[in-house]
């Protein structure tokens, strides 16, 4: 993290309290730099566009939209930014949603023994730590090997499989994940670094977004030769 | 249809009325003649005793009895000059054998003996004269005629003249006469066909009957078709009797039939008639012949006028069909008495034989009947099916409606059970969480600190209840890992060390939601113990299956400081901590002062009673 220049986190919740000690706890570090808040969807999309942070913190419950329309948009945007989704639970529904809209991990709210700084350290280093229950739905979507699977009966061929496909290490990784081993035990019981297992992180990461795509891609196909 | 089968029968009989006209000028047509009955192969001379006689003449009405040759004389004036090719034309010929002479020299032979056409329906004759033959003034026509009176025997009217007019009467009266019947033999012998093939198919009596009648009269019908079947000629006579009984006998079993009666008493009366009848003729003499022919004459008449009531009077359904075969019977009655009336000599001799007619019309009735009733039950089928699919469509709808009802129903319960879990755990845990933090605050001596560790529990508690949401799968590595998952924070910022033996598990099917809940908790309630209370150096989470008791087996270990379960008075914690657990499996406690604790929960691998 010895950057030349700060990283740019830009903030989008409606909840002023809320926004209040993120800021705070953004601003605590000199390595960050707040460039905007936004308090509702509509201002973030126009922020956004113009405005590219490094980092981006989206609340999911917005006033006028759904969090997960402005993820949509900054991926499709500025691919170059990462987009952290705040939520509540870190329910694996809202979660994968997030992530499969181009969202790079999520943060708890209300963890206020956990410095917000924590996570964002961690999602330039690779992604945000993923929950089991989040690691067991990535590695059921990505894994070709399961036979019931369904997604991959009907996925189409070619290079977006290899694609979205995991490697053995990564499969290995996201099942000790699901366990709920840390990465410094994963990178310990595998013999790899930390920072490795951050970059097969960062790899994963990739495939859950490029599989959501094709993902929506094919279905919209398949719908339309249906219909 | 009977009304237009009338009406062309009308036309026909206006047509043979209508007078020959235009062409009569030269043609001579004998009402009268000489006739004397003398043996001979030569015209008697005049001094045979010839006697003015009118034609027609009709042995059984002017000779009853008689049986013999008789000889018929007819004179005409030809004015002088080229004569042109002359025609004689005899309407009907009926004679064992017929002779017809022009001025002493034979022109031709009529029936002979055998010929099956001397003795019914007695075809009309034309002999062609040479003008060689013809002379200028008088000239004198002999006929032979060798009859027998008891068979309506004799001769018909004899007409003269020019070929090119004569000779188209002879056509028209062989048309209505012969052609006429070849025609319908054909047509009865096709019909029977295909009525056959319609019986083989359905099997319907009528058709069979249907069938039969048409066959036998189209069998009838050969001697007709013609002198060329020479061999036929006694053949021909010997099956022309049966059978002029046999058609009758099926055609009235096929009206009853066709009438919706099935009376066997009245089939059986009908054959044994027929069959007496038919073994009859051909044995007995022409006397008796005639009497039996005069018998079955009435009779057929007397049953098919009584068909005509019966019918009439007993039908239920009146539909048109039935009008038709009604009226068919009702015309073969009054053509049998036409041809009845001219058999008892009461009639014109000269009068086309109209039964025949009576058969085509009765088959045509009958036919368009039976095509009648099956394109109404086709009807009626495609009738049905269209109903009973109608029926299908809304009993299918009826079964997806309730199917939808019953899915409705089974969510609705899912739903509330889920609901009610959903309470409970509220209840149980955020809720009381809540309370004791309310509580904490009023009393106003808790620490802050404290008060908001009590909340992070809350918090934790319903993320928790969260995540129990979810589907695991009967995956309890998740289900671990997710609790250390969500007190990572916890673990994090204590200074024990702690160890994560959490190895591949095998498939807990029977895991519910309920179930991932409460070992969550349990190991929660465990591991929030050791970190809180234990003073441990080291926390151990492990699992193992133990195959004996085919149980799976997750321990949270520490070495801190311990404490005596008999002792110590059960709080809180530990309470919780084996209710929870034992609604999934058997929970053990095992401390002791200072050797620190070991908290164990043993899940079945199978469902109880699997």
């Amino acid at each position: 993290m010895k950057n030349t220049r700060r990283t740019r986190v830009s903030l989008v919740e409606d909840d002023a309290d809320m926004c209040k000690r993120l800021a705070a706890s953004i601003r605590g570090k000199d390595w960050l730099e707040l460039i905007a808040t936004y308090r509702t969807g509509a201002a973030a999309l126009a922020g956004l566009a113009a405005n590219a942070p490094d980092v981006l913190l989206v609340d999911l419950g917005l006033p006028d939209m759904s969090g997960l329309e402005v993820v949509r948009f900054t991926a499709g945007r500025h691919p170059a930014c990462d987009v952290l989704v705040i939520s509540v639970f870190g329910d694996e529904a809202n979660v994968l949603a997030a992530l499969g809209a181009g969202a790079r991990g999520y943060l708890l709210k209300g963890s206020l023994e956990r410095d917000v700084t924590i996570d964002i350290r961690d999602i330039r280093n690779g992604g945000s730590p993923l929950s089991p229950l989040i690691a067991r739905q990535v590695l059921r979507r990505l894994q070709p090997s399961r036979p019931n699977h369904r997604q991959h009966v009907a996925e189409p061929t070619g290079s977006t499989g290899e694609e979205t496909e995991l490697s053995p290490r990564e499969a290995e990784i996201l099942n000790a994940i699901s366990r709920g081993f840390s990465y410094a035990e994963i990178a310990d019981n595998l013999g790899i670094t930390f920072s490795t297992v951050h970059t097969h992180l960062k790899r994963i990461y990739g495939k859950l977004a490029v599989h959501s795509k094709t993902q929506a891609v094919f279905e919209a196909g398949r719908r339309g030769l249906l219909s | 249809m009977s009304a237009w089968s009338l009406g062309l029968l009308g036309a026909a009989c206006l047509w043979i009325a209508a007078p020959t006209g235009a062409a009569a000028q030269a043609v001579f047509e004998f009402r009268a003649a000489d006739f004397v009955l003398h043996d001979s192969d030569h015209p008697p001379g005049d001094a045979a005793g010839w006697q003015r006689v009118t034609l027609p003449d009709d042995w059984y009405v002017s000779r009853p009895g008689v049986s013999g040759v008789g000889w018929y004389r007819m004179q005409f004036e030809l004015p002088p000059g080229r004569h042109s090719i002359h025609t004689i034309y005899v309407p009907r010929g009926s004679a064992r054998r017929l002779v017809v002479l022009l001025n002493g020299a034979r022109v031709g032979t009529g029936l002979i003996q055998g010929d099956a056409r001397a003795l019914n329906w007695d075809s009309p004759m034309r002999f062609a004269i040479s003008p060689a033959l013809l002379r200028d003034g008088r000239n004198v026509i002999h006929v032979r005629v060798d009859a027998t009176a008891d068979l309506r025997q004799g001769l018909a009217t004899v007409t003269v003249g020019p070929g090119g007019t004569v000779t188209p009467m002879f056509f028209r009266r062989a048309a209505l006469q012969v052609d006429s019947l070849r025609m319908f033999g054909g047509a009865a012998l096709l019909i029977g066909l295909i009525a056959g093939v319609f019986w083989r198919r359905s099997r319907d009596p009528v058709m069979f009957w249907f069938a039969i009648t048409a066959f036998a009269w189209a069998v009838m019908s050969v001697p007709w078709f013609g002198p060329q079947f020479g061999e036929w000629k006694l053949a021909g006579s010997l099956i022309n009797f049966p059978l002029r009984f046999a058609y009758a006998a099926p055609l009235l079993v096929l009206c009853l039939r066709v009438g919706g009666r099935r009376s066997p008493a009245i089939e059986s009366g009908i054959w044994l008639f027929t069959l007496c009848g038919a073994a009859a003729m051909p044995l007995a003499g022409e006397a008796l012949q005639s009497r039996i022919i005069t018998l079955w004459s009435i009779t057929y008449l007397v049953a098919l006028a009584a068909l005509v009531v019966f019918l009439g009077v007993r039908a239920e359904k009146r539909d048109v069909s039935f009008r038709v075969v009604l009226a068919g019977i009702a015309l073969a009655a009054v053509l049998n008495v036409f041809d009845l009336g001219r058999w008892m000599g009461w009639l014109n001799y000269d009068n086309l034989t109209l039964t025949h007619f009576h058969v085509p019309l009765l088959l045509f009735a009958i036919g368009a009947t039976i095509a009648d009733r099956h394109f109404r039950a086709v009807a009626a089928v495609e009738h049905a099916n269209v109903e009973l699919e109608r029926r299908v469509i809304e009993t299918t709808r009826e079964i997806a409606a309730s199917y939808q009802r019953l899915l409705e129903a089974d969510f609705e319960r899912a739903r509330a059970l889920e609901r009610n879990r959903i309470m409970a755990d509220m209840h149980d845990g955020v809720g009381s969480s809540l309370l004791s933090l309310i509580g904490m605050i009023h009393s106003g001596k808790t620490e802050r600190a404290a008060i908001e560790r009590r909340a992070q529990e809350a918090l934790l508690e319903l993320r928790l209840a969260v995540d129990s949401l979810g589907p695991v799968d009967g995956d309890l590595g998740v289900v671990l890992g997710n609790v250390r998952h969500r007190m990572r924070e916890a673990i994090e910022n204590s200074s024990a060390r702690f160890q994560w033996l959490v190895g591949e598990l095998p498939r807990i099917d029977h895991l519910t939601p309920q179930g991932v809940l409460a070992i969550q908790r349990m190991l929660l309630e465990a591991i929030t113990n050791a970190l809180e209370h234990a003073q441990a150096k080291t926390i151990t989470v492990r699992t193992h299956v133990d195959d004996v008791d085919r149980t799976l087996v997750i321990e949270v270990i520490d070495d801190g400081i311990g404490f005596d379960p008999a002792a110590v008075v059960r709080g809180r914690g530990l309470d919780n901590l084996q209710a929870r657990a034992r609604a999934v499996g058997a929970v053990a406690i095992d401390s002791a002062m200072g050797r620190g604790t070991r908290v164990s929960l043993a899940l079945p691998l199978q469902a109880f009673g699997a």
